[in-house]
């Protein structure tokens, strides 16, 4: 299962953070920054999935956007790579070219759009249009 | 209180007054105000998609964070240095106790381009910076020949400091008025979807035109008589031709009533006719209009046509669907009615597959003569 995912800008800030599971609120400010740190300090030549504790990391750079996600050692870790990508392809149908500033001014939204895609860590929906359908709805009806 | 301010240092000879220059895209600064001894500062305002904010760009040609009150409206940092100068790299990081003092929340390092085999080398910067929460950013950095994905091509120079810049929520910003924030993608399918809506009603134009029609009472009234006048002069043989609004309504008068003796048998007297007439001749007038209605325009236009294209299965499968419509108003209406509309559609379906003439010649004048 997905266990978190990290949303970083190349200072190293986090953007964004979403845990699927409970996680003790000293953890979290724990392991945060060592993640962070070890995906940001890798080169570019360097593979995309590590290995931190008892999970494994993946992530991808955007840009200067890091996502950061951290599976289960038994996930496939090219599934959760793809679901990155996917992840951002998604944003960036929405926001029509997603860039950082967008991340914090739509927090909501974004989170929403996390949350159609991946349910109790498992990802549930990965058609496009179905995990945009209840934004769409929404963003429909606060127009009138 | 003062405007919230992004501090610009540099390292090296290069003046941190161009960085402020670049940063403001003019090609001369404007008059400085001085905000503290040493500390220039030059009015920035700033306005991206969602939110504006006015702040200050503050250069300093030493190495100060002026006093507390300054120090804490500095909420971004800029600093230039030489990579080939090992000296930079060291008043680089002489800065770091003020800076760790205001703990801006952009931190940028600048530097023309950084290189594994310079003098600070390009590991070691990115490590500092990676440790002390800075941002690498290089004017002149070597440009990646096609191996970053073209859709997310990364911002370098100056255009990523100001995006870095941007990417911050100022103290003092102020949000645009968005009442709700449209998705671009959704505005797309939005347009997308009026105007498949547009075509649709085009297309379904005459249809609604008619539902207005038969919603609208006082125009199925008009309707009716312009319907009784065609009907009756096709099917009451021997009638004259209805030129006024009452020869129609005598016409119709003596329909109904003869519908109505055949009805009680003939044996009616005069009186329950005259009432049945009065009662009867708006109903059957509703009825006959409803009747016609339904088969006249579209379907009999559409009948006649299946005549001529015996062949069109499109136009078959649209009688078909008619059909079934047909069948249903007939099943709601009574006995006397339904056998005339069927007749009328069984005469429809006649001419529509193209049989005889003779064979239904005489129909419509032996049931209007019935009627006589």
């Amino acid at each position: 299962m997905l266990n978190f995912i990290f949303l970083v800008n190349k200072q190293g800030q986090v953007r964004l953070s979403q845990y699927f599971k409970h996680q003790d609120e000293n953890e979290r400010r724990d392991i945060e920054p060592e993640i962070v740190k070890k995906c940001l300090n890798r080169q570019e030549n360097q593979c995309s999935f590590l290995d931190y504790k008892q999970y494994r990391i993946i992530y991808r750079k955007y840009a200067s956007l890091y996502f950061i996600v951290a599976a289960d050692e038994e996930d496939n870790e090219m599934a959760v790579y793809e679901f990155i990508h996917h992840f951002v392809e998604t944003l960036t149908s929405y926001f029509d070219k997603v860039t950082e500033i967008d991340i914090m001014f739509n927090m909501d939204k974004v989170h929403m759009i996390l949350m159609e895609m991946v349910l109790n860590g498992e990802i549930v929906e990965t058609n496009k249009n179905r995990i945009l359908a209840p934004l769409r709805t929404m963003d429909h009806a606060s127009k009138r | 209180m003062d405007s919230p301010c992004v501090l610009v240092a540099s390292c090296t000879e290069f003046s941190p007054f161009d960085l402020a220059k670049q940063i403001l895209t003019a090609d001369a600064l404007p008059d400085p105000r001085q905000r503290l001894e040493g500390i220039l500062a030059y009015p920035w305002h700033i306005n991206t998609k969602y939110y504006t904010a006015n702040v200050d760009i503050c250069v300093t040609e030493k190495r100060t964070i002026g006093d507390q009150k300054f120090a804490e409206s500095v909420e971004a940092f800029i600093v230039y240095f030489d990579s080939k100068d090992v000296g930079s790299f060291e008043q680089v990081r002489s800065w770091l106790p003020f800076i760790k003092e205001i703990e801006p929340s952009v931190q940028m390092l600048i530097c023309e381009c950084c290189d594994h085999s310079d003098a600070v080398p390009r590991q070691r910067v990115l490590k500092w910076c990676l440790d002390n929460t800075f941002e690498l950013v290089e004017l002149n950095p070597v440009q990646d020949s096609g191996s970053e994905e073209d859709d997310f091509q990364e911002t370098t120079g100056m255009k990523r400091i100001i995006q870095a810049l941007h990417a911050h929520t100022w103290s003092n910003l102020e949000m645009k008025d968005r009442p709700a924030f449209r998705s671009p993608y959704f505005e797309q399918l939005m347009v997308e979807e009026k105007a498949e809506k547009d075509a649709a009603k085009l297309q379904s134009g005459t249809n609604t035109e008619n539902s207005t029609d038969s919603a609208d009472n006082s125009q199925i009234h008009a309707h009716s008589i312009d319907n009784i006048q065609g009907e009756l002069s096709k099917s009451l043989a021997g009638a004259s031709k209805p030129d006024s609004e009452e020869a129609v309504t005598q016409n119709a008068n003596s329909w109904s009533t003869s519908a109505n003796d055949k009805e009680t048998g003939g044996a009616s007297d005069d009186m329950k006719v005259k009432k049945g007439e009065k009662t009867r001749k708006s109903k059957e007038q509703i009825q006959e209009e409803k009747i016609d209605s339904l088969i006249k325009d579209d379907d009999l236009s559409m009948l006649a046509a299946l005549g001529n294209n015996e062949s069109d299965h499109e136009t078959f499968e649209e009688l078909f669907a008619k059909m079934r419509i047909m069948k249903e108003t007939a099943e709601s209406l009574p006995a006397e009615e339904r056998k005339l509309y069927a007749e009328k559609v069984a005469i429809s379906f006649w001419k529509a597959i193209g049989g005889d003439e003779d064979e239904i010649e005489g129909l419509d004048s032996d049931d209007g003569g019935g009627m006589d």
